[in-house]
């Protein structure tokens, strides 16, 4: 028995060899600097060092529950990022069934292209296209849109009515179309002879996408799913800083964690201050991943990620 | 067979090329000291005249290498060439070679708490006092009254402000010989200003008067009316916001010595008379049409707006050459009314302080450069205009200009940095300055009503927590109220009692208690 996985072993040394850049990567990247997670329990001056600073219990965490805005700003990420998960999911599930049935493969490849381009394009520049449309002077909507229906001119930025809709929007713009990349690979790989079959029993094309794609997918709406729940309670920043150009009126619908923590602390040196949100963050992103993925292994196995 | 040696061989490459990024970066330092043996004994008989700097130069041991941090307008290509002159110039006079740091105020806002925090090899930065008391309770910077032996060039020149540095009894660093106040301003186009049959000398704003504001306002109406596509007031700053020239704010805008520090009680600026007749007029020019509708969001600066053409005026801190430096940034010729008194507080003079780093390997070799530089003027040409004759060129008055064929596109190293250098009254001034230009800053220093907290510095650490709220508050209210853009009577309200409750009495109480104590030893 040792001697055949002895064998396995030298067999797989190449392939060993390759994998050891990475980890090592990985682990100098990624694991060592977790040592680091004591800085935010800390209270850190440079002479000392990250390890010999004094001690200073929770203190470091204290400014981000005293505050009157705790609970608005956690409400703020939590349920936009609920939101964006479940827009962005559907949405891409649905161009990427359109795109995939898509006839001329010219034609598809462009879709596809056209999809991921708001991707790559730097949130920044968004925030000035959405500042293009908004402006209060000059504006598209103030100056175009909305005197075509006979409407007032809105004070975009000073009010806070729409700004849920608005970066719900702009976030699944600019974001969707990772996501229906991924589901077209995804589909790609269904066999076809399914949906021959389904033909011939006369299923229309509904229920082809409800009773074959979709359920094929699942492993991949799975992974974005667990993947996305460990981020939420990060937010993008130039999402919720940017675009609604740092509006304080805007406030109460746009301060997430990510954007409290930067205005606070944009003050040089509260290292333990900074370190103490983000791992707070870290460790409601770690606990959801766990208990998801448990849910998801009870339901079925072969979904779960580990 | 063959296959197999040729797969392990790419493996092995592969892995030696992921070694590769381990090279470290120890090159660098080595050779500068190597080439600087041989002139130190050819210096060695040099003696230096700069004895009054409290120390003899010692020129018989090597070089000291300086890192000396400082901000530039852009990165020049003639950067290295700068570097080097000021490298040699150091050695001839200090026996130190210098390496310099620049960095445009964007990059040094992200890179400086790195570079602090990773103890990067560093001697001396410019650092700003919202910072101080972090700096000093991090242990990033150096106290400096052990040195003051070898400063005493700085503090003569500085004067009376020589000491704003003081936080309790750490001394954090020497301040820039530049304007001592920041008085608002309102800046307009020249050329429509005279067509509309306007003159400087007819408006006289004052805060003792408020209706001194109708002034403006009549010629935002006279402008609007006059030219309709122009937009009157554009920019980032208002009365409202213009927290350094009408009080002194102690630091921060959180518990103020309003009336230009004419008073030793500590308040609440937000709720006083004066915050709410500036939200008022803010106001009125808000709903007439008069300020842009985008002012409370808009990002750009006045000078940009007023480049692109179609703004009219915009507000801002002014000082005695405001008129000549406008004209180089917009390329239009400007005309300045001032909205404010004059008044020296602590923070308009230590608003940004030189500062030695704790990184510093010789704190009193750190000490003498800085002191250094307040004297020399080579220095000061070298690091604000360039290389003599390729950069710039000096004028019959004296001043410095352009060379022939060079201009603003095409110059390879132009800062203009003056005010965030240790002394620009020691180099030359740019062409189109009254020949003077350094003079008229001391008489205006002089004639500046100073608050009666020059001096004091509040030490910031015991309200961390506080000050971060109200930060966030600040930031949520103040420029919408500040800039007109929402109805003040209902959010003027909403804002203090959430001021309140973020701890605002707090941080008054702890700067009140602060003030009488060093008043008291005063």
């Amino acid at each position: 028995m040792k001697k055949a996985k002895m064998q396995r072993f030298r067999q797989f040394i190449p392939l060993y060899v390759m994998l050891l850049p990475g980890v090592i990567y990985l682990f100098i990247n990624n694991y060592i600097p977790m040592a680091g997670i004591v800085v935010a329990f800390k209270k850190y001056n440079v002479n000392d060092g990250i390890f010999a600073s004094p001690f200073a219990g929770l203190a470091n965490f204290e400014y981000l529950f005293s505050t009157n805005d705790a609970a608005v700003i956690i409400r703020n990420t939590l349920l936009y990022n609920v939101a964006f998960i479940l827009i962005n999911n559907i949405i891409g599930i649905a161009l990427a069934i359109m795109i995939s049935d898509v006839l001329s493969k010219k034609l598809r490849k462009l879709y596809q292209s056209a999809v991921l381009l708001p991707f790559l394009i730097s949130i920044v520049v968004v925030s000035y296209i959405v500042f293009a449309f908004l402006s209060h002077e000059n504006g598209m909507f103030n100056n175009s849109i909305l005197p075509l229906f006979g409407m007032d001119t809105v004070q975009w930025y000073n009010d806070t009515t729409w700004w849920p809709l608005i970066l719900v929007i702009t976030n699944c713009w600019k974001g969707v179309g990772y996501g229906t990349l991924i589901f077209i690979a995804g589909i790609a790989g269904i066999d076809k002879s399914f949906y021959e079959a389904a033909e011939l029993d006369g299923a229309g094309k509904w229920q082809q996408i409800w009773r074959i794609t979709i359920p094929c997918l699942i492993p991949s709406i799975i992974t974005l799913l667990l993947m996305s729940i460990g981020r939420i309670f990060y937010s993008d920043f130039g999402l919720f800083y940017q675009v609604p150009q740092n509006s304080g009126s805007l406030y109460p619908v746009t301060n997430t964690i990510d954007t409290y923590v930067y205005r606070a602390l944009i003050a040089a040196g509260g290292i333990g201050r900074s370190s103490a949100a983000g791992l707070f963050q870290s460790i409601v992103g770690f606990t959801l991943v766990m208990v998801s993925n448990g849910v998801v292994r009870k339901l079925s196995v072969d979904n779960a990620i580990f | 067979m063959n296959k197999k040696i040729l797969s392990m061989l790419l493996v092995l490459c592969m892995v030696m090329a992921s070694f590769a990024g381990c090279a470290g970066d120890s090159g660098g330092s080595a050779g500068s000291g190597a080439a600087s043996k041989a002139e130190t004994s050819a210096n060695a008989g040099t003696n230096s005249s700069e004895a009054e700097s409290g120390a003899d130069i010692n020129f018989n041991e090597a070089p000291y290498e300086i890192n000396f941090l400082y901000l530039v307008a852009q990165e020049g290509a003639n950067q290295s060439k700068v570097a080097e002159a000021v490298s040699a110039l150091a050695e001839r006079e200090l026996n130190m070679t210098v390496n310099l740091i620049p960095m445009t105020f964007g990059t040094y806002n992200q890179q400086i708490s790195m570079m602090l925090a990773a103890n990067e090899p560093l001697d001396l930065f410019p650092a700003w006092s919202t910072n101080y008391s972090t700096y000093i309770d991090s242990q990033y910077v150096v106290d400096m009254v052990p040195y003051l032996d070898y400063a005493q060039d700085a503090i003569a020149v500085l004067g009376d402000d020589a000491f704003v540095g003081y936080i309790g009894d750490f001394l954090i660093g020497f301040g820039q010989m530049k304007e001592r106040s920041y008085p608002a301003g309102l800046v307009v186009r020249k050329d429509l200003f005279e067509e509309l049959g306007y003159s400087v000398d007819d408006f006289s704003v004052t805060t003792d008067d408020y209706t001194s504001f109708d002034q403006i306002t009549d010629l935002f109406a006279a402008v609007k009316e006059a030219y309709p596509t122009m937009v009157a007031l554009d920019g980032t700053s208002i009365m409202g916001y213009q927290t350094e020239s009408y009080m002194d704010n102690l630091g921060s805008v959180y518990g103020v010595l309003e009336n230009y520090g004419q008073t030793t009680t500590v308040t609440n600026w937000f709720e006083s008379e004066q915050y709410r007749t500036f939200c008022d007029i803010a106001r009125d020019w808000f709903t007439k049409g008069y300020s842009s509708s985008d002012i409370a969001v808009n990002q750009d600066s006045g000078e940009i707006k007023i480049k692109a053409g179609n703004c009219f005026s915009y507000i801002t801190n002014v000082k005695p050459n405001t008129d000549v430096e406008k004209l180089a940034q917009t390329g239009y010729e400007v005309e300045v009314i001032y909205l404010s008194d004059k008044m020296k507080h602590t923070n308009a003079v230590n608003s940004g302080l030189y500062v030695i780093a704790n990184a510093s390997k010789d704190p009193q070799k750190a000490m003498q450069f800085l002191n250094w530089t307040y004297t020399s003027r080579e220095f000061e040409d070298l690091i604000n205009w360039g290389i003599e004759g390729e950069d710039w060129v000096e004028t019959q008055e004296g001043l410095a200009a352009y060379p022939e064929g060079i201009d603003a596109t095409n110059v390879g190293y132009h800062n203009d940095f003056g005010f965030i250098y240790p002394n620009q009254f020691v180099g030359h001034a740019w062409e189109g300055n009254p020949t003077d230009i350094w003079d008229q800053y001391g008489v205006y220093n002089d004639s500046l009503m100073v608050s009666k907290a020059f001096g004091f510095t509040f030490n910031s650490t015991v309200v961390a927590n506080e000050e971060a709220q109200l930060i966030s508050v600040y930031e949520q209210y103040g420029k919408d109220l500040a800039f007109g853009a929402v109805d003040i009577e209902t959010t003027l309200k909403e804002f203090n009692d959430a001021l309140y409750a973020a701890g605002l009495q707090t941080v008054i109480d702890a700067k009140q208690s602060q003030l009488d104590e060093w008043l008291a030893e005063q």
